[in-house]
């Protein structure tokens, strides 16, 4: 990834590798662009403006915000971008294992009504 | 050198004192104040280790925090309607306020990082400093809305209230307001608005202690019957919300319809709709834990810093050694991407007013 990164992005200062401050400002504004952005989604009721049926869009936005933030902050904040590969992938596995817990965990949760009622099981069993 | 020049080293950020010797006799290579301890090869190999741990522990808070967000999600599915009125209890211009000082801080501490690098002493210390003045100003703002919650019976076990909640009904029903959402006259709930009446002062924390014997009663279970076959009759009848069936002329002067307003162990909201305050409880959980454990992470973040202020000071991280800056640099700013989701899930789920609380 570092290798494809533009020479701008990094000051060089007698062989030291730094990354430049105006790569921070930017990442800032960008924060702060998104942050006004989530304010002003959840100001507007969708479900109110263009019918119920859109009532989620205000949650899927603010998500998606959110996501779009960490990830910035996350890549140039925490320097991802510019790490290694090995820590780059310590970095997306944290976020693979948390789509693990909630995939599976929502899908226990979901698929718990489709199960039959355990006191049918014991009917059926005579109770032992 | 490898890394001189304009040539990129492959994903380091590589300090400029390593010598690129390769025949470390001693057990400890000194390059300024930066040390290669014995079981690493070479200064690159050395930081890219400590990244790397750091990001390991940086993981395990992913997973802890992403347990609590796991909670969050299950219980909002669950109750969302109680999780959107709950949120609108608290203030969300607090919120929104502490966002930008965490976003803030996190801008002045990848200063810090930057300055540790470039080896200068006083910008470290300053942006170091600022960055613990937006942290101790979040936790201020954090100590303000929290004693609004208690003042507003909004924490669970400790002092939970419906009848002080920020929401219209109560601010319309004036000082004694509490018992007197109860009296909304539905059938079926007298025992229950006995008990409201019998309660001593309306102040006092006794709406939990109500709610949670009368929850025990078969008066609760009748009242939720009711509230059953109430909620069928206003879907029936979805102009005219609350005014007619158990409601009708109960509103007097509390001025309940119209607001949203307690009645029993309910949030009735002035489209009639009924949100159990037990499910607003869970909410309320649900924040404290989450805002709370966060807030233990500032103050740790916090305590941290006031160290590296003093070995800073010393000079301790601007001879080489500056690594130590960056890895608590990537705490401040995983703590900060946490309060990045938690703003949103728990301050603006229920959709905001400029004006409004």
């Amino acid at each position: 990834m570092s290798k494809h990164t533009p020479a701008s992005e990094i000051e060089v200062h007698n062989t030291h590798h730094v990354i430049s401050l105006s790569v921070y400002y930017r990442v800032f504004a960008i924060l702060m662009v998104l942050f006004v952005l989530t304010v002003a989604a959840a100001l507007v009721d969708f479900a109110h403006l263009i019918g119920p049926q859109w009532a989620w869009l205000n949650i899927v936005i603010a998500m998606t915000i959110a996501i779009i933030k960490a990830v910035v902050i996350i890549l140039y904040f925490m320097h991802v971008k510019y790490s290694s590969r090995l820590t780059q992938v310590f970095a997306v596995a944290a976020f693979v294992w948390l789509g693990i817990l909630f995939l599976f965990g929502l899908t226990d949760w979901f698929s718990r009504p489709m199960l039959p009622d355990p006191e049918v099981w014991t009917a059926i069993d005579g109770g032992s | 050198m490898a890394t001189k020049g304009t040539t990129l080293p492959a994903g380091h950020i590589t300090e400029p004192s390593v010598q690129d010797d390769g025949h470390v006799t001693s057990h400890h290579h000194e390059a300024d104040g930066h040390i290669l301890h014995h079981h690493f090869d070479d200064m690159d190999q050395q930081r890219e280790a400590t990244t790397l741990g750091m990001w390991a522990f940086l993981v395990t808070e992913i997973m802890m925090f992403g347990g609590l967000f796991f909670v969050y999600t299950l219980y909002r599915w669950k109750f969302g309607d109680a999780f959107a009125q709950a949120s609108h209890m608290l203030n969300w211009k607090w919120g929104a306020i502490n966002t930008g000082v965490l976003l803030v801080s996190s801008l002045t501490m990848a200063m810090a990082v930057h300055a540790a690098a470039e080896r200068k002493r006083k910008q470290l210390i300053g942006f170091i400093v600022v960055t613990m003045l937006l942290g101790a100003t979040f936790l201020g703002i954090k100590a303000i809305e929290w004693t609004a919650d208690y003042n507003e019976g909004l924490i669970p076990a400790i002092r939970w209230d419906p009848s002080h909640w920020p929401i219209d009904g109560n601010k319309h029903a004036g000082a004694g307001h509490g018992s007197d959402t109860h009296t909304d006259g539905r059938p079926g709930t007298d025992a229950h608005v006995t008990d409201g009446h019998k309660s001593p002062a309306a102040t006092m924390p006794m709406g939990a202690v109500n709610s949670a014997t009368t929850r025990e009663t078969d008066v609760g279970k009748a009242e939720q019957a009711i509230d059953s076959g109430l909620d069928s009759q206003l879907m029936r009848e979805p102009n005219s919300a609350h005014a007619p069936g158990g409601n009708v002329g109960t509103t007097g002067a509390h001025g309940a319809a119209g607001t949203t307003r307690i009645e029993g162990q309910y949030l009735v909201t002035p489209e009639g709709k009924r949100v159990s305050t037990q499910h607003i409880m869970m909410y309320f959980v649900v924040y404290f834990c989450m805002t709370g454990l966060h807030a233990i992470h500032m103050i740790i973040g916090l305590a941290i810093l006031t160290v590296f202020v003093i070995m800073g000071s010393k000079g301790a991280f601007t001879n080489g050694n500056d690594q130590p800056v960056e890895l608590v640099g990537l705490y401040w700013h995983l703590v900060d991407i946490i309060w990045v989701f938690l703003f949103p899930l728990l301050y603006l789920i229920g959709g905001i007013k400029l004006g409004g609380h």
